[in-house]
């Protein structure tokens, strides 16, 4: 693979250990050393999990049961601008609102995102064992971005030029915790294909949250993702659309939505950790069109159908596609019956985007 | 003093923003010039690590800044992802974006009067 000097970097700092023991054995001295640093500290969920359940009396003694079905564990932190993370904590479980913009739509959003999961899927926060929620807000200077750092969600503030505040929209708050959940199911690897899939999951169940919160059925839904984040006088109207790929923005700074909604426009880069947050728009069009097909509340059928696919064993870390779309198609005749509607309806997303799962079914059963 | 500034990834790839920015000091006021050479002496530039900031597993959405300072016969390459952590490498990034960001305001108001 070639890699300009400058990008070398991206090649390893998040592939997983096995591929970094690899490169420790048998890399470059240069990669060796990275890959080493990379490997000395387990950043994983479950070692969250595990101190966490080092210290448990004081915690639980004052906040309740902490791993309580149902229960939301949220503290929301302040990084006074600076990059320090988690920051100060300025609102915990139960407190009353703080007046404070950035933090109160982060405390109602990590809610509305854990209900979600809890109410519909139920399950029981990012771990499905009641994993406390964390997210540190004013994170950086006129910061034009939100993130998961592997263990928390980090909110700039825009700097009102392009972007505004990145807790001003709900599904961008559900898109961040959904990678928590990703990561917890499926270790989805956060390059080419297998990242466009992780991507694509954060955006259909940041969707499906605000969809829930709105009370909307598949088709009265705006499918945007990120609604409001732009700043006045950016042209456009959010960060991506799951509906029409590629035409959520076109500005003469920003450039033009990059995404694409159909195989054939694949777009193949090393920019994005290889196009992660471009090609996603081809399986986010997927889903768009089997739930308004299913129609109803997307979260029930056609976000249950993901959500099965995405607790499936058979998804490996590397999946790309082709096999998560069969694995889609699978799970809907699991579920609701191998000719049903609904199963009909994914086959059909996954066609009008250029994969036929029928005839990936087909070659999968010749021997 | 001549750098070379590149910014990728984040909540979303935005074609505009990932345009590389070459910024020289000769063409900054000596205010700004004399700010970045601050900003690059602190952070002790040359001496940085080509990589700055460690990236947790199952990290996502974080962005990545390329960073090439040449001065004289001396040139350094570094890469910083989020968060830079380092307060003096956040410090330069922060006067890179703002540099970026003037230039868009810059564009912004030109094409309001009408200009090409
Ligand atoms: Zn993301």
């Amino acid at each position: 693979m070639q890699a300009s000097p400058g990008h070398r970097h991206s090649l390893y700092c998040i592939v997983p250990p096995y591929v970094l023991r690899n490169i420790a054995r048998s890399g470059k001295r240069e990669l060796a050393d990275a890959a080493l640093n990379t490997l000395a500290t387990d950043d994983t969920i479950r070692a969250l999990r595990a101190g966490r359940a080092a210290a448990p009396a004081v915690v639980s003694s004052a906040r309740g049961t902490l791993t309580a079905e149902g229960v939301k564990q949220r503290t929301i932190f302040t990084a006074d601008n600076t990059q320090n993370l988690p920051g100060r904590p300025v609102r915990l479980e139960g407190d009353a609102a703080t007046g404070d913009l950035a933090v109160d739509e982060a405390y109602d959003g990590l809610g509305s995102t854990y209900d979600f999961f809890w109410e519909a899927y139920e399950r029981n926060s990012i771990d499905d064992e009641g994993l406390p929620l964390n997210a540190t807000v004013h994170f950086g200077r006129r910061y034009n971005n939100a993130f998961w750092n592997g263990q928390q969600m980090v909110f700039g503030d825009g700097d009102g030029v392009l972007f505004n505040r990145f807790t001003i929209a709900l599904d961008v708050i559900g898109h961040e915790l959904t990678h928590g959940v990703t990561e917890d199911e499926a270790g989805l690897i956060y390059f080419f294909q297998s990242g466009a899939l992780n991507e694509s999951m954060s955006d259909v169940f940041g969707s499906l949250i605000k969809q829930r919160v709105r009370n909307q059925t598949a088709d009265h839904a705006d499918w945007l993702i990120g609604e409001g984040l732009l700043a006045a006088g950016v042209q456009g109207v959010a960060l991506r659309s799951m509906k029409a790929p590629g035409t959520a923005f076109d500005d003469p700074d920003l450039g033009k939505d990059p995404q694409p909604g159909h195989m054939r426009d694949y777009v193949n880069t090393m920019q994005d950790n290889g196009g992660v947050h471009i090609n996603s728009g081809i399986p986010n069009k997927a889903f768009y069109v089997a739930a308004t097909s299913i129609g109803g509340y997307a979260w029930e059928k056609t976000g249950r159908i993901w959500y099965e696919t995405l607790r499936d064993s058979r998804l490996r870390e590397n999946t790309g596609f082709r096999r998560f779309a069969r694995l889609t198609h699978m799970t809907a005749g699991r579920l609701y019956g191998p000719t049903s509607t609904e199963a009909k309806a994914v086959r059909d997303g996954w066609a009008q985007v250029g994969i036929n799962v029928a005839a990936l079914a087909m070659e999968a059963g010749r021997p | 003093m001549r750098i070379e500034y590149r910014k990728e990834g984040g909540i979303a790839h935005l074609p505009g923003l990932a345009k590389p920015l070459t910024i020289d000091t000769a063409e900054l006021t000596p205010e700004q010039a004399a700010e970045l050479e601050r900003l690059v002496e602190q952070s002790a530039f040359f001496s940085l690590p080509a990589t700055v900031g460690r990236l947790k597993r199952g990290a996502a959405d974080y962005q990545e800044y390329h960073i090439q300072v040449t001065e004289g016969d001396r040139s350094h390459a570094v890469q910083v992802v989020d968060p830079a952590g380092a307060e003096a490498v956040a410090a330069l990034i922060d006067f890179l974006d703002d540099r970026q960001r003037e230039a868009i305001i810059k564009s912004r108001a030109a094409r309001q009067r009408g200009e090409p």
